[in-house]
């Protein structure tokens, strides 16, 4: 077995990575309570993650935006917008919203899920790969908030008053808050769980 | 202090690394993890905060698109949006908006700012502790990036529809973006904690 902070008795500063004793409370060099692992990691993570499956359902499934004109009222969901986009031939930015706002929050939660049972199970399958993976969604799960910011832009644009109008449908709010939660929920999740011993998790 | 920094220990697994100290950057044999990330000088980071806080009032308050539909003309920018979010009802993501594409990038610059100018002059400073957690925990919800490219998206989906004019805003949005994004790449903890520590010794 490999030396870990565990079975060396140190305890690793997450801020400026300096390594303690584990007698030590605070880091010496920023001031930071010391802990080995991240507080409560694994239930944090599964709350968070549970939370975020929630409000990932109505997020898709009710209108998240509503066109106005004199001639038409439109109440379009995520997937009408991106179906949108394919009808008129803008086959690379249906990609990209696509992308952002169903594929990646899905496919975080997704990895999260597998993660957590992962470290659940103790298993010692492929741990380089489920690193990645982590550091990955890690990466990318910040850019689900496209479509907000896309949103936020046609409503300022088209506001004509009578004549023309954008507002928002309630799926905006549970989306938003999707986001949020799957980002709270990454940042809980500590990847040393995966790399310890069974007995050693919780 | 900085003599202790020798030990290391690897964020993502917990195994422990002895450092050959030579100011590379340090990759994890057991996960592949990146252990130490040497950044760029200070004078870099300072430089490069000094440029976000120039650019960062013409681009949040000058209009980014213009909008021309039959006579009427409609010009945007963020703080329109967040106008119309809070006037339909939608507090909650006003709030979220607000602060992942105006508040979070403005506080990230001015705390780089003062952290990196007292580090470069090697003063001694009280709120060091402060600086660093801010930056520490406010990288990830800077999202200018995305802000960027949800412009891009929202003058795709508007040309179909009308004339879209760029406003005298968004080149100075995409300096800053750019400016914050090295930034945030460039944050080394090792590296801040490192010169803070040198400059309480001389
Ligand atoms: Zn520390
Ligand atoms: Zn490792």
């Amino acid at each position: 077995m490999q030396a870990t902070d565990l079975s060396t008795d140190h305890v690793l500063c997450l801020h400026c990575q300096h390594v303690s004793k584990t007698n030590v409370k605070y880091c010496p060099v920023c001031d930071q309570v010391l802990h080995q692992r991240k507080r409560d990691s694994y239930v944090r993570t599964l709350a968070f993650t549970i939370a975020a499956l929630i409000f990932y359902i109505p997020a898709n499934y009710f209108p998240i935006m509503k066109t106005e004109t004199l001639i038409f009222y439109e109440n379009s969901t995520i997937l009408d917008g991106i179906f949108y986009f394919f009808e008129h031939g803008e086959y690379f930015v249906g990609t990209v919203i696509f992308m952002a706002s169903v594929f990646v929050p899905l496919v975080k939660l997704l990895v999260l899920i597998f993660l957590l049972y992962s470290v659940k199970m103790g298993s010692k399958w492929k741990r380089v790969d489920k690193n990645q993976l982590y550091t990955t969604i890690y990466i990318i799960g910040r850019w689900s908030m496209l479509d907000i910011f896309v949103m936020g832009i046609m409503i300022s644009m088209v506001h004509f008053g009578d004549i023309a109008m954008v507002t928002l449908g309630w799926a905006s709010l549970s989306f938003a808050t999707m986001v949020v939660l799957t980002m709270f929920a990454t940042e809980s999740f500590d990847t040393r769980l995966l790399w310890d011993e069974n007995d050693e998790n919780e | 202090m900085i003599d202790e920094m020798k030990t290391l220990c690897c964020p993502s697994c917990g195994l422990m690394l002895k450092s050959e100290d030579k100011g590379n950057s340090v990759k994890c044999p057991r996960c592949y993890a990146l252990v130490i990330k040497e950044g760029h000088r200070l004078s870099y980071d300072l430089a490069l905060s000094i440029a976000a806080l120039i650019l960062y009032f013409p681009a949040m308050f000058l209009p980014i698109l213009s909008y021309k539909m039959g006579l009427a003309t409609q010009t945007g920018n963020m703080f329109f949006a967040l106008k119309y979010f809070y006037e339909d009802g939608y507090e909650l993501l006003s709030v979220i908006v607000f602060f992942t594409t105006i508040l979070a990038p403005f506080i990230y610059i001015i705390t780089s700012f003062l952290m990196f100018s007292a580090l470069y002059e090697k003063r001694k400073t009280k709120f060091m502790n402060m600086y660093f957690s801010i930056l520490f925990y406010l990288r990830e919800w800077v999202m200018l990036d995305i802000y960027i490219i949800s412009i891009l998206v929202s003058i795709v989906k508007l040309q179909a529809t009308a004339d879209v004019m760029f406003g005298s805003g968004l080149i100075f949005l995409v300096g800053l973006s750019l400016c914050s994004f090295l930034l945030s790449n460039a944050f080394s903890p090792r590296k801040i904690w490192r010169a803070y520590h040198a400059s309480d010794r001389s």
